[in-house]
């Protein structure tokens, strides 16, 4: 069913409260935007179901980039969704997953789709490209790149040999 | 302003039509359910604009992945856009860039984000993880299994060095 104009503004007014609480590191104010807290990463296939889980989520990030801001490059209203374009930018100061600090910057786009169930958010699934993330981290190189190209060549040397016989033999 | 249920009827007939053509591989009709073609894609920062570009990226792919079809999971209808939620099956049996035909099948959830002026087609931008492609043709460890580490640490001993130093000093 179509939504009224008067929904979608309400909705639209939530999701950029999320963001602003977000980016200031107010993760009450972040968590009470959710009427059931919840985060879908496509990428990962992690999920993040109830405050808990999304709390301890959002203190990792925090420790990981603590200065992390979102911009919203567009949000597109559906009947059941609010999709939003944006950019990520952020400085790696603080462990994130055995990995340590780097100390680099990095700054990525991404999508996320705040599922909506009448007026009340009940979830957010979000797209993103772990390459890129790693990549400006210092610790992933691109695969097309040279230095890419040996990284691969010597970490799967298995994988790319078949791959050059079966291009030699045709098959 | 929200689009006109015959307007949204027919900006959806054109992105079925333009996933229903690739799946037949039928790259021509794809083509022409664009007023104007352009591709955007996000992981990879690859832009592929006008009817060249866009044939040639579609050749690129058919030839990496002759048997590339989308599933289509979920659409919405925005202002000045669909976006469609998706997933893309395929085994590399081509060369890819450099890339050797690894044999290996792959299975990659996308965010397509197909944008209209008016009733024209004249953006897809894609949202997808460039891991997820390449980890599942055997040539990119998950950053978090043993392997994954043991490789971002050889790989990349610097970087790590001074995170290490980074975190055990506080700075």
């Amino acid at each position: 069913m179509p939504v009224t104009a008067a929904a979608i503004k309400r909705r639209e007014e939530l999701v950029r409260r999320h963001v602003e609480a977000e980016n200031a590191a107010d993760y009450e104010t972040a968590l009470a935007t959710f009427q059931h807290p919840r985060y879908e990463y496509v990428a990962t296939d992690e999920v993040y179901d109830g405050a808990d889980e999304v709390m301890a989520h959002w203190r990792e990030l925090d420790r990981a980039f603590p200065d992390q801001q979102i911009e919203i490059l567009a949000l597109h209203s559906s009947d059941e969704a609010v999709l939003m374009e944006a950019l990520a930018r952020g400085t790696h100061t603080g462990p994130l997953r055995g990995l340590p600090p780097t100390g680099r910057r990095f700054e990525q786009r991404f999508l996320a789709i705040f599922i909506f169930e009448g007026d009340a958010l009940v979830g957010e699934r979000v797209y993103y490209d772990i390459a890129t993330l790693l990549a400006q981290l210092g610790v992933c190189r691109s695969p097309t790149s040279l230095t890419g190209r040996l990284e691969t060549a010597a970490a799967h040397p298995v994988t790319i040999s078949r791959g050059l016989v079966r291009r030699v033999i045709g098959r | 302003m929200p689009p006109s249920a015959a307007l949204r009827k027919k900006r959806e007939e054109i992105v079925r039509e333009h996933m229903d053509s690739e799946n037949r591989h039928e790259f021509d009709a794809t083509l022409e359910t664009f007023a104007h073609p352009r591709y955007e894609l996000i992981g990879t920062n690859e832009i592929y604009d006008g009817p060249e570009e866009v044939a040639a990226y579609f050749a690129q792919t058919r030839r990496a992945f002759p048997d590339q079809r989308n599933e289509l999971l979920a659409l919405h209808h925005a202002d000045d856009a669909v976006l469609v939620e998706a997933v893309v099956r395929g085994t590399h049996e081509g060369p890819l860039r450099n890339l050797p035909p690894t044999g290996r099948e792959f299975e990659l959830p996308i965010l397509a984000v197909f944008l209209f002026e008016g009733d024209g087609l004249v953006c897809e931008r894609v949202y997808f993880d460039q891991t997820t492609l390449l980890r599942q043709l055997g040539i990119a460890r998950d950053p978090l299994s043993l392997t994954g580490r043991v490789q971002t640490l050889v790989a990349h001993p610097w970087t790590i060095g001074r995170g290490v130093f980074r975190q055990l000093t506080g700075r």
